[in-house]
């Protein structure tokens, strides 16, 4: 028998368009210290299923189905005996760790109250010593004293150690982790994913690892459920899901998700359209409409799961054609039209952005009536950067490193506090007033979240229009350039009098893009332009992108957290840390041979999306957090944090901490890092 | 916190300053106190009015200035208020009717703001159930009641409600009346005369209350760490005691300070309707009576008012929430 068991678990919402059939006939089995990942795009229903297990759905669902537990049946149980099993035996980990702790009760009580609950006989003592001791096991540095802080004094990898705690307090037998690392840095996701491991041996607990990185999935997963539409359409050992898909929408998800391991110079596969509204679901295959081998039969009935090989099963119709084809075989490769400017060497190009020792530093202001300044943060702290025509510069950093400042600063085009920002050969500081606002036309952004950067009230139409009225521009030439500029990121001309919530992510950050792109830039400045789309939605933006550049010439910025994503679309690549540049490179360069530690370390915090090297590789793992811009280590800012730092001699060490270093030239390109001690293995 | 807490009342004290000096101020520049003897007969001789007006410190033939330094200089050294161009003292006006809406207004507004919260909380965790519909509902109604309607509308039904039961439960005129016979008899009847004013307040105030309670608690149900606590294991009855409605309460401290800081001048229609002497009434009266005096001692117990209540809510907000107290 096995430890936990779902039986054709199915999750219906009311809503006011019909019935959202969220979760539609998912079954599995887990063991005692195995994982199970379920992965799958936005809406797949993965979440929903979780939360069904724990009884967490909310009222208005109805679910039904089976979820057994050794044996006994968990639906249908009442709030009160559920509140029994959960934390007790089925421990949960949220996703976004700053909103996951209650405010005002320190951490130390938050833990301390999982345990008194499931064991009343406990002393409030015991449990706090209990709670101090897995704080400790968790990685939280002076724990007994750390137990009395509040989560606002805590950062958030450091949140979700304390979540991880306390879904471990109590020895549960299943550990559902819902996207547990998606709202952290790279370098703490791997912190976080290494304590949930440890958690797991620990307890010897089962865990659901719900995620949509492939990359976290085949570092931890033993099994794995695809999920599409609210239904498993794939479920093997990892190995099969990697090495053999047998459904189109795995290989799909699997050839379009950008590696940071290789560069192909070819624009990544796609994975046509967008997942299918779960509330009127037409007949078929919820798959078919994107799938290039769909068939007549495949929009009559749904396919349920088939055996592929033992303990591998997929829902195709066409299993047969389907298995051991690769990505390129069943998906058209999109073409890339290259432009005259690629045979350019980049010494040749025109210099388009230049930055030259730029700072930004904020006071740090204290009281209330009186503001004095008590401190200064140096977000940006002196970089050197420059942009040449037709070239990706990629920026890359933890959050707090200055990526995002240094965007805006360039954005401003006002004269910075120290340095200098030329754009097109022109200092910004010497501009007047009339010619900055010209040279606005020339650096345009894109945003993150496409949700919030265009107004829910406006048409297309009027949010496409609206730099272009700005700048005066004739009423039949808008409407003209309006739709010329829908047709170049690929949206359809009949879409103009419709409002953003109607488009889904993907769509709406072409209209972000569309929208830069209205007054002709010669620079385009990106802010995590895919981070907010699912991996499917994500490689077509990135192909636009790819295919904007070569057709219009642009310049791009871009910020990304994603390594891979940036390796990919990036030429150059600039590495920040506490406001510095610590490496900056030609991409393949830095990527296949970082020199300076942190580098390294970031790229090795990278799960890849391929259990065999995942599972092998040894990665660096960073300690701690990234140290407060207002109050970095002397010498080198890195120093805190550097895993070189140990090899050193301690003369060595010392010049660490004594002087700050520069960049340095590496080899014959124009690869530099600011390292010391870069001839060092 | 203690430290947090002297650091507040210093700023208040400080404003509360500015703000009975720009009172005296205007109250001194566009009061004509020489307007109540107009018009008298027999008429009053002007050199009389003038030795009143210069023995009350109110004479339009001192500077503004001078006459300020004066209010400010009796008040430190003697607690005098001056008094009203009619020669009556302002201390003894408002020490009677202080007490009057003290008395009122503080029962009001503090039973007002537990049955909001508690109403409020309850309806979100019943939201669009019957019992949240019919909350919305009334309290909707009395929101747009205005409060001398509701006022007199309460009187109608207590009037009913006494000729029903055949004796005077309610009793709605002055703030006292004819004393029975009997042990307690005194305050038996104060707290009649009390009953209905104090359910106007209670009424209005926890009407509204429970709108802003019920959107906080609303908010901090549907968060994450209410899922937390009870992924922990708490019932959900327990999660939203003991997770969600503390985080609700921190915005709910700082509104609640100036609800009671306004009621003492809002409560100048429920004052009236039930003729109760309270400060209220008193300040409406002195601006009419040209009371310069009156006017900038009313305006200073307001002052002081909202002082205590932004004191009472920064102790309530530092101790609901640790972000606070430990000065982030």
């Amino acid at each position: 028998m096995s430890l936990l068991s779902v039986r054709d678990l199915q999750v219906t919402f009311p809503s006011e368009a019909g019935d959202v059939l969220a979760v539609r006939g998912v079954s599995f089995d887990l063991e005692r210290g195995r994982t199970l990942a379920l992965v799958g795009e936005s809406g797949s229903g993965k979440s929903v299923t979780s939360l069904a297990i724990m009884g967490l759905h909310p009222d208005s669902a109805t679910v039904s189905g089976s979820v057994t537990l050794d044996g006994v049946e968990l639906l249908g149980k009442s709030d009160a005996e559920m509140s029994k099993i959960r934390g007790n035996r089925i421990a949960m980990v949220f996703q976004d760790p700053l909103s996951a702790l209650t405010p005002v009760y320190s951490v130390g009580d938050q833990i301390a109250e999982t345990i008194l609950i499931h064991n009343p006989e406990t002393s409030k003592r015991a449990a706090w010593e209990r709670a101090v001791e897995l704080l400790d096991i968790v990685g939280i540095p002076d724990a007994a004293e750390r137990a009395r802080a509040f989560p606002f004094e805590f950062s958030g990898g450091m949140r979700q150690r304390v979540v991880i705690a306390m879904a471990m307090a109590n020895h549960p037998d299943v550990i559902i982790a819902d996207e547990p690392t998606t709202a952290l840095d790279v370098t703490i996701q791997a912190q976080v994913l290494e304590v949930l491991q440890r958690a797991q041996a620990e307890t010897g607990a089962a865990m659901i690892l719900i995620t949509h990185d492939l990359g976290v999935v085949a570092g931890y997963a033993d099994e794995v459920t695809v999920m599409y539409a609210g239904r498993p359409v794939e479920q093997g050992s990892s190995d099969d899901i990697f090495y053999q898909p047998a459904m189109p929408y795995t290989i799909g998800l699997l050839g379009t998700v950008p590696r940071l391991d290789h560069k192909s110079g070819e624009p990544l596969p796609i994975l046509e359209g967008n997942p299918p509204d779960v509330v009127h679901l037409p007949p078929g295959c919820p798959f078919a409409p994107r799938c290039p081998l769909a068939a007549p039969e495949c929009h009559t009935a749904e396919p349920v799961l088939r055996p592929v090989t033992a303990g591998h099963s997929a829902a195709c119709v066409k299993l047969a054609e389907v298995v051991g084809k690769g990505h390129s075989e069943i998906f058209p490769l999109p073409a890339l039209e290259r432009t005259a400017l690629a045979g350019v060497p980049r010494a040749e190009r025109d210099t388009v952005l230049e930055l030259v020792g730029l700072h930004k530093h904020f006071p740090l202001l204290k009281g209330a009536l009186y503001r004095r300044q008590v401190g200064v943060v140096k977000a940006v702290d002196g970089i050197d950067l420059e942009l040449k025509t037709g070239e990706t510069l990629g920026l890359v950093g933890e959050s707090g490193s200055g990526k995002s400042t240094t965007l805006l600063e360039i954005l401003e085009l006002l004269a910075p506090q120290a340095g200098r920002i030329v754009v097109l050969g022109r200092d910004t500081a010497t501009l007047t007033k009339k010619e900055r606002r010209a040279m606005r036309k020339d650096v345009q952004v894109v945003f993150q979240d496409p949700m919030a950067a265009v107004d829910p009230r406006m048409t297309v139409f009027d949010i496409i229009a609206e730099p272009l009225q700005a700048f005066g521009w004739k009423k039949a030439d808008v409407e003209a350039r309006v739709y010329e500029l829908l047709q170049l990121v690929g949206l359809r001309a009949d879409y103009v009098d419709r409002f953003p919530q109607h488009f889904s992510g993907g769509q709406r950050q072409r209209i972000g893009i569309a929208r830069a792109l209205a007054l002709n830039p010669s620079i385009l400045v990106l802010d995590e332009p895919v981070s907010a789309l699912d991996v499917s939605i994500q490689a077509g933006v990135i192909n636009l992108l790819e295919a904007l550049q070569h057709q219009l010439h642009l310049s791009y910025v871009i910020v990304a957290h994603d390594l891979a994503v940036i390796r990919h679309i990036s030429d150059r690549v600039a590495v920040m840390y506490l406001g510095s540049i610590v490496e900056v490179g030609e991409v393949n360069t830095v990527y296949d041979a970082p020199a300076h530690p942190y580098t390294q370390a970031l790229i090795s915090a990278i799960p890849i999306p391929d259990p065999n090297v995942e599972k092998a590789r040894r990665r660096i793992v960073l300690e701690g957090d990234l140290p407060s811009p207002s109050d970095p280590p002397p010498g080198c800012k890195f120093s805190s944090r550097c895993p070189k730092l140990a090899l050193l001699s301690e003369s060595q060490q010392a010049k660490c901490h004594a002087t700050l270093p520069v960049l340095e030239q590496i080899g014959s390109g124009d690869h530099q890092a600011a390292c010391h001690f870069l001839k060092l293995p | 916190m203690a430290r947090y807490i002297v650091r507040r009342v210093l700023n208040y004290v400080v404003l509360l300053f500015i703000a009975c000096s720009f009172a005296y101020l205007l109250a001194a520049s566009f009061l004509n106190p020489y307007s109540v003897y107009f018009g008298r007969q027999p008429p009053v001789d002007p050199a009389v009015i003038e030795n009143v007006m210069r023995e009350c410190n109110l004479s339009a033939e001192v500077s503004v200035w001078n006459r300020y330094l004066t209010w400010l200089t009796n008040i430190f050294t003697h607690w005098d208020w001056g008094c009203s161009p009619l020669r009556v003292s302002v201390n003894s006006d408002i020490g009677i009717r202080m007490w009057v809406s003290l008395r009122l207004v503080l029962i009001g507004t503090l039973g007002g703001i537990v049955v909001g919260v508690l109403v409020g909380a309850w309806t979100a965790t019943r939201q669009y159930r019957i019992p949240d519909r019919v909350y919305t509902l009334l309290s909707l109604l009395v929101i747009c009641t205005p409060s001398f309607v509701l006022g007199i509308v309460l009187q109608i039904l207590a009037t009913k409600v006494n000729d029903a039961l055949g004796t005077r439960i309610f009793e709605f005129v002055g703030e006292k009346g004819t004393v029975g016979d009997y042990p307690f008899a005194e305050l038996v009847d104060r707290m009649q005369h009390l009953l209905l004013p104090t359910l106007v307040l209670i009424l209005l105030t926890s009407a509204s209350l429970s709108r802003i309670q019920r959107n906080l608690m609303l908010d901090s149900l549907g968060a994450d760490y209410v899922r937390t606590a009870r992924a922990k294991g708490l019932p959900k009855s327990k999660a939203v005691m003991k997770h969600a409605l503390r985080t609700a309460l921190i915005p709910t401290g700082t509104y609640v300070a100036f609800t009671v800081a306004t009621m003492f001048v809002g409560a100048i229609y429920t004052e009236r309707v039930f003729s109760f002497p309270g400060m209220g009434q008193y300040s409406v009266d002195a601006i009419l009576a040209m009371n310069v005096n009156g006017i900038a001692a009313t305006t200073a117990f307001a002052g002081v008012c909202v002082v205590c209540g932004a004191i009472l809510s920064d102790i309530v907000v530092a101790i609901l929430d640790p972000r606070v107290r430990l000065g982030r």
